[in-house]
């Protein structure tokens, strides 16, 4: 017995393995003889197969069905972005293998760089400066001479040929490059915008008579310098700006700045674009849609998440009626977020002229219900959710979701819908107007043209309306406030566009203030005086919203595009409360028909699109939540 | 217990289909392995809603890496080798406290069960609540490889092949830690068992 002990001890292992099957047949009949002479091995195997029993012998129960939480808890992982798309693996191993090819690619080119550098020695130096290195002046005037199709040497000529522009030119050389500096690459069509108003102010004063004829020609330049930019080796991105790497010479190594690396390229044309998360399809969609008209290629991190955030959220988001609106080259973007229920909210789309219910989009998720037309709900849970999930993921937007599985559609809705309430279900309205949308409620160019609003100001042409929107100066705001104040009077309505030629200049001192972001003080001031002169001149009431004027001034970190939201908050105030007042509605609704033309701006094209929504809002919910008295 | 889940078949069309898009098909496998998964990461982690969130994260995981599926092995290996993994990283981080295991002893060792079991027949033990719940405590205090090789056998019923693919580790150690384990329940448990 003695001898067998280790003999036992050996085939303990091999005795856990045969309870298993996992033994070969030499090694189980070994096995076997051993078991008929070993009852201490006999007992082992006994032991494993009273384990094996106990180890079967109860399963515990699952405590609820865990199949929707888990789904949930999936979903939720989902939308904070510890999800990628499942394809996404096959996608990145091909990804990897042209990576490895660009790799390969750049060594070579590495290489042969180094190759020319070394065998043509200086001239090697010549093409650095030349290439791969650029300045911010270089790419400000490189950009915006091809963004304006007009050269940056020819603005300043104008400037100073314009006898009122002196003060604008001393901005223009301290506040203008400062300014530029302080807006996020986002802005670059807000930059744009200010460009296009400091255009005006240099150039339209008394040069801008046929103004038709000075765009084709400008395009004709553009298209010029644009081709000589390539000419001499500058980026041009698609259809975008082009980037200029040049070294201009003049300028010292310490205004060199290398391109940014927080930038990430938005490959637009290769993001595909799939109907299912409504939130994140419409941020998506509206930040393509966006940044395709607004030519802009490349965007920050940063930059994006606070587009981001106010695309999805307005502002401020946890208003009864909130609403935003974009501008882009063709058309207007216009989102707003409504709170009711999903009755109010299908009358609402039910009620949708047709070309803005074709301007719908469908999309649905756990959160919300599909409604017929293009319409978003979105849980406050859930758009905070998204929010943080924007936030630590930089809105990472080439790896959206694809589709989320539907559980349970909108139960939250059932029981603030039977009780009439609001404020439970927010619906994010989107859609967008090109052209010929807004042709169709009102010949844009030709009642540009007609307009008694100065030329000069509205820089008539097609290209209107994202000059305004983007890079509203002040002067126009205040020009929409007159038109806006002379809404009390339907009879003064056509001739409310008119403004002084004193107020005129005095806001044109305003839009470069705004240009230049010379200073608060000053331009507060300003713009204090040209209220002021407009209350006086024109003998119209004024409004008497303060905090409008600190709206103004705030210029949230995006340029001009601030003055979007101003003007929202403006169309917030006494628009509303002239539409409450009656009799505007109608005069709207026939506008948006097109049976009356009126000479008009862009800007009264957006005020005709957001009175056209406020006055559906007004009609589907005056049950459910009252906007007399909210604004 | 294995041929009411394995349908590798039916899998295999559900994955390609989740693998082209359709996410929402996710949630048939969902369905169909939630209750298995959540036993053996109960199993493993002793506590109800680690194994909740173990098997959410789980599932969660095999979503965002479906397309790294091999479709020539089962769905449900490969889920629970991610499973495997999240434990393995759950241990990792759970802080050891010696206190808790010897007050596991204590327990194992003072319970009322403990008593009964030295009284008791093995085709009686396996009848016993008291008795089964001091076997799983005996199991949660054996090592972390070793318990999860022996749930995998036991509760699972996973071949040393499958159990060596989950874990990534070879067949050899498949066996040693298997047979390890078994020695450590089946010397807690042989002071309680009475051989006639």
């Amino acid at each position: 017995m003695t001898d067998d002990r280790p003999m036992c001890e050996r085939l303990a292992e091999t005795l856990s393995s045969y309870f298993d099957g996992e033994l070969t047949e030499a090694e189980a009949e070994k096995l076997i003889k051993h078991l008929a002479g070993c009852p201490a091995c006999r007992r082992r195997l006994e032991e494993y197969k009273l384990i094996d029993r106990l180890a079967g012998s109860e399963v515990p129960k699952l405590p609820t069905d865990i199949a929707s939480i888990i789904m949930d808890m999936i979903e939720r992982d989902y939308l904070l972005g510890e999800f990628t798309s499942p394809d996404a693996v096959k996608k990145a191993r091909l990804r990897r293998i042209v990576n490895l090819f660009a790799v390969a690619a750049l060594l070579s080119v590495l290489i042969a760089t180094v190759f020319v550098l070394v065998e043509f020695g200086r001239s090697g130096r010549k093409m650095y400066t030349e290439g791969g290195v650029y300045s911010k002046d270089t790419f400000q005037k490189g950009y915006l001479s091809s963004r304006k199709n007009i050269s940056v040497e020819e603005r300043y000529t104008s400037a100073e040929e314009d006898k009122k522009g002196k003060i604008r030119q001393d901005q223009l050389a301290v506040g203008y490059k400062e300014d530029f500096e302080s807006i996020p690459d986002i802005a670059r069509p807000y930059k744009d915008g200010i460009e296009k108003g400091e255009d005006k102010g240099l150039e339209s004063v008394g040069k801008n008579k046929l103004a038709g004829e000075d765009i084709d020609r400008e395009d004709k330049k553009g298209k010029e310098s644009v081709s000589e930019s390539i000419s001499v080796g500058n980026i041009n991105v698609g259809r975008g700006p082009s980037y200029p790497t040049t070294q201009p010479s003049g300028i010292s190594e310490d205004t060199f700045c290398k391109r940014p690396d927080s930038l990430i390229s938005l490959r637009i044309p290769q993001i595909k674009i799939r109907a299912s998360l409504p939130v994140l399809m419409y941020v998506k969609d509206s930040f393509i849609k966006i940044l395709q008209q607004a030519e802009i290629k490349e965007i920050s991190h940063s930059d994006l998440i606070l587009l981001s955030k106010k695309i999805l959220t307005g502002r401020p988001f946890y208003q009864k009626l909130s609403r935003d609106l974009f501008c882009c080259e063709d058309g207007l973007y216009v989102a707003f977020i409504v709170y009711a229920d999903l009755h109010t909210l299908q009358k609402i789309i039910d009620s949708m002229p047709s070309f803005l219910q074709s301007r719908f989009e469908v999309g649905f998720n756990k959160y919300a219900k599909m409604l017929d037309k293009g319409l978003y709900l979105a849980d406050v849970d859930f758009v905070s959710d998204l929010l943080r999930w924007i936030d630590s993921q930089g809105m990472n937007i080439t790896s959206l979701p694809t589709s989320l599985p539907i559980t349970t559609a909108a139960t939250t809705t059932s029981s603030s819908a039977a009780e009439g309430s609001c404020g439970s279900i927010p619906a994010l309205f989107v859609f967008y107007m090109d052209k010929a949308d807004t042709e169709g409620i009102g010949d844009t160019a030709s009642s540009f043209k007609s307009s008694s609003v100065d030329e000069d100001d509205w820089d008539s042409g097609n290209g209107n309306t994202h000059d305004v929107i983007r890079g509203m100066p002040d002067n126009t705001k205040d020009t929409h406030r007159d038109r806006d104040s002379s809404y009390d009077n339907h009879d003064n309505y056509d001739n409310s566009d008119k403004i002084s030629d004193g107020n005129r200049d005095r806001d044109r001192d305003n839009r470069i203030d705004d240009g230049s972001d010379s200073g608060f003080e000053k331009r507060t001031e300003n713009r204090a005086k040209s209220r002021a002169a407009n209350r006086i001149d024109n003998n119209r009431v004024d409004y008497g919203d303060s905090k409008r004027g600190g709206e103004d001034n705030d210029i949230d970190g995006v340029g001009d595009k601030g003055s979007i939201y101003k003007d929202s908050s403006y169309m917030g105030g006494s628009l509303r409360e002239r539409q409450l007042a009656g009799g505007h509605v109608d005069r709207t609704l026939s506008r948006a028909s097109g049976s009356i033309q009126h000479s008009e701006s862009p800007l009264c094209i957006r005020e005709r699109v957001a009175l056209m929504l406020l006055e559906l809002a007004e009609r589907n919910f005056n049950n459910v939540f009252p906007l007399k008295g909210k604004f | 217990m294995a041929e009411e889940y394995n349908i590798p078949f039916d899998d295999r069309k559900i994955v390609d289909a989740v693998k082209e898009g359709d996410i929402a098909l996710f949630g048939q496998l969902v369905l169909k392995y939630q209750e298995r998964l959540y036993r053996l990461a109960f199993y493993l982690l002793g506590q109800m809603d680690d194994a909740l969130d173990i098997t959410q994260r789980a599932f969660t995981k095999a979503l965002v890496d479906i397309g790294k599926f091999d479709s020539c092995s089962s769905f449900y290996t490969w889920l629970v080798s991610i499973l495997v993994n999240i434990v393995r990283d759950h241990y990792r981080k759970k802080v050891r406290d010696q206190d808790t295991s010897g007050y596991l002893q204590q327990i194992l060792y003072n319970s009322q069960a403990a008593d009964l079991l030295r009284r008791q027949h093995p085709s009686e033990l396996v009848e016993n609540r008291e008795i089964i719940n001091l076997f799983w405590q005996m199991v949660d205090l054996l090592p972390d490889e070793e318990k999860l090789t022996f749930l995998l056998r036991h509760v699972e019923g996973f071949s040393y092949r499958e159990i060596a693919n989950i874990m990534g580790i070879s067949v050899n150690l498949v066996r040693t830690k298997l047979f390890q384990a078994r020695e450590d329940i089946r010397k807690l448990l042989e002071p309680y068992i009475e051989w006639t």
